[in-house]
């Protein structure tokens, strides 16, 4: 249901993957997530580097697939997540929800990705070629995740 | 006992740091007081404690076995 990836991310495996442990399904969602080439100042990003806590990140991955399960008539969630150094135009994230319909699995995979930004147990370094900055989420992603909560 | 440190700790600090922990075991305050008087980094309000990979209040008993890390703020994904 979860896994973090320290490898390359591969989003047409992982859908057909996906896809192929479905049973009687009618709808699957899915999202990619690409690292960006500039950073919020529209400065170059050479490179991001994913610090994660092995154990620790994956139960916050699990406790969001959870979240969607509890929310959403969903029957199956799938979430890959990048950790490692990853480079600009890279996939970071694969994240998919399958359902017997369309809204369900549209729904549950926009929670998962909003959950993820905000959620996901990571530390982000960005890579410039005059430095490199840690980073928190953003009020956008904090904005996006409280549609949630409401 | 063995401390992980992650994110911006784990690069300026190391991404280890060891501590000769009381034999009863110290709350998580007590274990930052000592920790930061050598790694001021540990004594930021966002930098958080964790016990077996949870996280937890400063009054929080660390007990010698467990696996006890600090972290920054989460970068979400």
């Amino acid at each position: 249901m979860v896994r973090l990836e320290a490898e390359e991310l591969r989003p047409a495996e992982e859908l057909e993957r996906f896809i192929a442990g479905l049973g009687g399904d009618g709808a699957v969602v899915s999202f990619v997530g690409l690292a960006r080439p500039t950073d919020a100042a529209g400065e170059a990003v050479t490179g991001l580097f994913l610090d994660a806590y092995p154990g620790m990140t994956e139960t916050s991955l699990e406790a969001i697939a959870a979240g969607a399960f509890g929310k959403f008539g969903i029957s199956a969630v799938h979430i890959v997540h990048r950790c490692g150094a990853i480079a600009p135009g890279a996939p970071i994230v694969f994240a998919a929800a399958a359902a017997s319909h369309r809204r369900a699995a549209f729904e549950a995979a926009d929670y998962l990705m909003d959950r993820l930004k905000t959620d996901a147990a990571f530390w982000k370094r960005e890579e410039r070629l005059d430095g490199a900055t840690w980073i928190e989420p953003s009020d956008a992603d904090r904005a996006d995740r409280a549609r949630w909560s409401r | 006992m063995t401390i992980l440190l992650f994110g911006r700790l784990g690069e300026t600090i190391g991404r280890e740091l060891e501590y000769e922990l009381p034999p009863g075991g110290c709350t998580v305050a007590a274990l930052r007081a000592a920790l930061a008087k050598e790694h001021e980094a540990l004594a930021a309000e966002s930098v958080r404690a964790c016990i077996d990979q949870e996280i937890v209040p400063e009054s929080a008993r660390v007990l010698p076995g467990q696996e006890i890390a600090f972290v920054p703020p989460l970068s979400g994904g």
